[in-house]
């Protein structure tokens, strides 16, 4: 039956991966599968609308994106005629938040895919022989989730994904943990070993040529008891330290990267984890450090890791869950301290915590605010989200200490967009104007001003102003009256004349955004 | 030629001697064949339910504590269908033996609404199994009968499947028992695994509501200010009956689509200003049904989707046909799309026929449509009138292009800087285009560009 139009769309969201499982079921349908037309796009691409289409699978991936990902969904109705029972969902925000994307009533007849597609494909697709719908005899085939990722239909779309040079690959999947803040319990479940590594690895060689680099998305690969097998795989697939590859006149370095991060509590039990480690090229060694209680196991490991030679880390923080800034602020500044005693470099990428099931980012910890968040947003964007490493660096981002920290966090946010301009520049006198004022509140007048700041948007600030009757606070509140546009202006101006040029710390391959982060601001901007 | 002529003469004429063949494609014919408009099949089990809760009001088996009542349940996730009531139920006893009859209703001629028999089968072509449960009060228990519609479908198509009906009948149907005693009374049809069309519209909540709402005889809504005088009047001259259906356990039970106000299209209301009744006499001098039309102001098309458009015909309360029954009785067909009434069926001379999606045609139908003449030429009257007004007023129905269609402020501009004939012939062209349930990309790109270069030239 083959020679069929199929459809496969990812919504036009800003994302540093390509789409595995549409590349996956790319390869179910594609030249050395079923041999149907695929197409892929990117984003509501109307020059679609004029096919019709047999099949047309949407993936998903951020909860948050949810308004994105209905305007896609409802693309791909428009696309399929109207029929819906020929448009499937599937990832993760649909695995996610199934209830509510099956609850959508103008959805009706979609299917939404909860999970893996590792059963036969008739199977995982909940295809309908009854009805005779399209390859819905295939109840004994290979499940998709196992076939070779088709890299072609990238090339069918213009954006570029930060990581493309690379094989995609699993050699486990779910996790021993149950961490609340985490979806891969509910996607995954428990860990479980995946086939071959090699046979993928090969395979994507063999079809598509070699990969730079390789990317496990293993949510905890040290918890597998085949560890050390994984390990001397990876080895045997050429990816020992310092190892090259030769495709043009220029060999280049090749990397392996567990992107999801490593588990510091196993880590931190038997040396023997980062030893092996340490024998394949792996750039960065990423190690999540969610909250202080873990401290010492995390230390522990970085001081192994550091006794194997591994010095490209990264780290995970998780913040906005139940952490306090203080707890926050320990973490990153145990990374400095840790850099300094071992001459390493430790790049840090605080993450927002956001419930796995919350259509918009807008959740806010208990110990956190709205206003917390918009300034440790604004702090991060300046440095494309990455937590520098050099003690001189962090501490005039993040403040000297942690109540220091905390008073950042507090400070009208204009003084943190242009920074330079009122710490250094034209607007000092303002801003020690404010630090005198700030100096002199009492707890409870902090108290009295954060209660209006979790409130605070740029637009209500006569309202809020009107509402406060504690006359400290009431001044300090005066510094946060919004820039009019002309003074905005006026100071891009000047600024721009000083401007060094800020390219990121890291290579985009190697960053960890936390996701959204320029997309999705807690509070509207004042620009 | 004279020879053959002379031997056909003498040729003896006897009754047929052997059985009439009825194969197994019957059951096809009956059952997908029959009803291609799938939520057709919702109307066939309410219209059952509503003959059994019938007859048990007449064997006063209600009383204040219970009350009749008909529960649909769509469940999205198991696939599955039940609709069931509390009417009489089927005596254990006769289960099986009336619901494997195919044909031969024992409800012909007794003023229930279906009397042939074949309905109850609307379910096979749509899902893979059918189950059908009853018990009477009297009864000590469930019968239950299955059809396995996937086996169904398979020997339907096996060429080497014998032809036999019963053999056939006997591989995919089956029946059980469980002990019940009590003195409930209901039928109940489920349908399992429910197959998907388009926006899954079997199990689709909104769209089985929207097509119960306009068929099946619910009341007319509390909110709806002609809701008591139509009800007093029908119930007089047609022996007009209600039954409670609710959907999925909702609060609020279901009720036709009529209100006071409604959408002829985006941003422009219209109001029902009259009711005015007519009967319609027969062939023999007594009425043969009876009906009303609600008057309003004659805007335009009405759109499908308030489903209260066109003319439409009710027998037993349950709608025969669609919107469109009646256009040929106007003048011009598209008249019936702006009008808004119905006729109750009263006498035995109209009949559904077996799709109900018509009368049984006859010299009483013929005669509906004669006699509908005077009214359609009225409608079509005030269609025009009013359509004649809005051109000499030169007031055309506002367009809210300035806020509903998306544009941006500048396009807004251009559209009002065009000449207002010109402005006025582009709004009407290019309005459905913009409507928000259509997301038509192209159109739009196309209308916006065809804009910029006319009030460029203009």
């Amino acid at each position: 039956m083959a020679r069929k139009k199929i459809l496969l769309i990812e919504p036009g969201y800003k994302n540093k991966y390509p789409p595995l499982g549409l590349m996956k079921i790319a390869q179910y349908h594609g030249p050395n599968g079923k041999r149907d037309n695929v197409r892929f796009i990117k984003g509501c691409d109307t020059s679609v609308l004029d096919t019709c289409w047999d099949r047309i699978y949407v993936t998903t991936l951020f909860s948050f994106e949810w308004k994105r990902i209905s305007e896609t969904i409802d693309f791909a109705i428009e696309a399929s005629g109207g029929n819906a029972s020929n448009v499937f969902v599937g990832g993760i925000a649909a695995s996610l938040m199934h209830g509510a994307f099956q609850s959508e009533g103008r959805w009706r007849g979609v299917r939404f895919i909860k999970g893996l597609l590792n059963k036969a494909p008739a199977i995982s697709l909940e295809l309908d022989s009854f009805q005779e719908e399209l390859y819905s005899d295939d109840i004994t085939g290979a499940p998709i989730e196992d076939c070779i990722p088709d890299y072609d239909i990238l090339k069918q779309i213009k954006y570029q994904y930060a990581v493309h040079d690379a094989y995609f690959a699993y050699a486990s999947r779910g996790c021993v943990r149950k961490c609340s803040f985490c979806g891969v319990p509910k996607l995954e479940g428990d860990l479980y070993d995946t086939p071959s590594l090699t046979h993928i690895v090969d395979g994507i060689k063999r079809l598509y040529g070699p990969k730079k680099d390789l990317i496990l998305m293993d949510n905890n690969i040290v918890a597998s008891p085949r560890f050390k097998e994984i390990i001397a795989e990876i080895r045997d697939l050429g990816f020992v330290s310092g190892a090259k590859l030769k495709r043009g006149r220029v060999p280049v370095l090749r990397r392996v990267d567990f992107n999801q991060g490593v588990d510091a509590r196993i880590l931190c039990k038997d040396k023997m984890f980062l030893r092996e480690l340490s024998s394949i090229c792996i750039k960065p060694l990423r190690i999540a450090f969610d909250h202080i209680g873990v401290r010492k196991q995390y230390e522990t490991a970085i001081r192994f890791s550091h006794e194997f030679g591994l010095h490209d880390l990264s780290n995970y923080m998780l913040y906005n869950f139940h952490d306090s800034p203080a707890d926050l602020y320990q973490r990153m500044v145990l990374n400095i301290d840790l850099n300094v005693e071992l001459s390493i470099r430790i790049f840090s990428f605080p993450m927002r915590y956001q419930p796995t099931d919350m259509k918009e980012r807008t959740f806010v910890g208990e110990k956190w605010n709205r206003y917390y968040l918009r300034s440790m947003q604004l702090i991060l964007q300046a440095t494309h989200g990455i937590v520098s490493g050099a003690p001189e660096f962090f501490r005039r981002a993040f403040g000297k200490t942690a109540s220091d920290f905390e008073n950042l966090l507090i400070r009208p946010q204009k003084f943190i967009f242009n920074r330079d301009w009122f710490e250094k520049r034209g607007g000092r006198e303002e801003f020690e104007a404010y630090e005198i004022e700030a100096k002199a509140l009492s707890p409870s007048d902090k108290t009295d001003l954060l209660a209006v700041l979790a409130n605070y948007e740029p637009s209500k600030f006569e309202a809020l102003a009107a509402t406060i009757s504690n006359r400290r606070a009431a001044r300090v509140f005066e510094f946060y009256k919004p820039l009019t546009h002309e003074q905005e202006r006026e100071i891009w101006e000047l600024q721009k004349l000083r401007k060094e040029s800020k390219a990121p710390l890291l290579p985009d391959d190697e960053r960890v955004e936390d996701a959204g982060l320029d997309v999705e601001p807690v509070l509207t901007d004042a620009k | 030629m004279q020879s053959n002529l002379l031997s056909a003469q003498k040729a003896v004429v006897a009754p047929l001697d052997t059985n009439v063949r009825v194969s197994k494609d019957i059951l096809e014919l009956l059952s997908t064949a029959m009803y291609p408009d799938a939520l057709a099949l919702y109307r066939e089990y309410i219209q059952n339910a509503a003959d059994a809760i019938e007859q048990a009001i007449n064997e006063n088996l209600f009383d204040s504590k219970k009350t009749p009542r008909i529960d649909v349940v769509l469940d999205v996730e198991r696939r599955t269908v039940h609709i069931k009531d509390n009417g009489v139920g089927i005596p254990n006893e006769d289960f099986v033996t009336v619901l494997t009859a195919i044909g031969g209703s024992a409800k012909r001629g007794k003023k229930a609404r279906g009397f042939r028999g074949v309905g109850r089968l609307a379910g096979l072509g749509f899902c893979q199994e059918l189950v059908m449960r009853s018990k009477s009060a009297a009864d000590s228990h469930i019968c239950q009968l299955t059809w396995d519609c996937r086996k169904l479908k398979q020997l339907l198509r096996d060429p080497a499947c014998p032809d036999d009906l019963n053999a056939v009948a006997r591989q995919v149907v089956c029946v059980s028992k469980t002990a019940q005693r009590d003195d409930e009374h209901f039928f109940e049809v489920e349908l399992r695994n429910v197959v998907r069309f388009r926006n899954d519209i079997l199990l689709n909540e909104a769209e089985v509501s929207a097509y119960l709402g306009q068929v099946a005889p619910v009341p007319f809504s509390p909110a709806f200010s002609f809701g008591e005088e139509l009800n007093a009047r029908l119930k007089q001259e047609a022996s007009l009956q209600t039954f409670l259906i609710v959907i999925n356990g909702r609060q609020e039970p279901l009720y036709r689509p009529f209100q006071d106000e409604f959408e002829v299209r985006k941003g422009l209301k219209d109001r029902f200003n009259s009711l005015e009744f007519f009967p319609i006499e027969g062939v023999s001098g007594d009425n043969d049904a009876f009906g009303w039309v609600l008057h309003h102001g004659y805007f335009g098309a009405i759109p499908d989707r308030t489903g209260i458009k066109g003319l439409r015909l009710r027998s037993g309360n349950i709608q025969i046909g669609d919107s469109k029954l009646f256009e040929q009785a106007f003048v011009e067909s598209r008249f019936n799309s702006w009008s808004v009434g119905e006729l109750h069926a009263t006498s035995n001379n109209l009949l559904p026929n077996g799709r109900r999606d018509a009368l049984e045609f006859n010299i009483h139908s013929q005669n509906l449509f004669t006699k509908l003449q005077p009214l359609t030429k009225q409608i079509a009257g005030k269609c025009r009138s009013s359509s004649a007004a809005r051109v000499k007023h030169n007031a055309p129905p506002p367009i809210p292009y300035e806020t509903d269609w998306g544009l941006a402020d500048s396009d807004v501009e251009l559209i009002k800087s065009l000449r207002p004939n010109l402005r006025m012939s582009f709004l009407q062209v290019v309005g459905p285009i913009f409507s928000k349930t259509r997301k038509d990309y192209h159109g739009r790109k196309a209308a916006l560009t065809i804009l910029r270069r006319v009030a460029k030239e203009s």
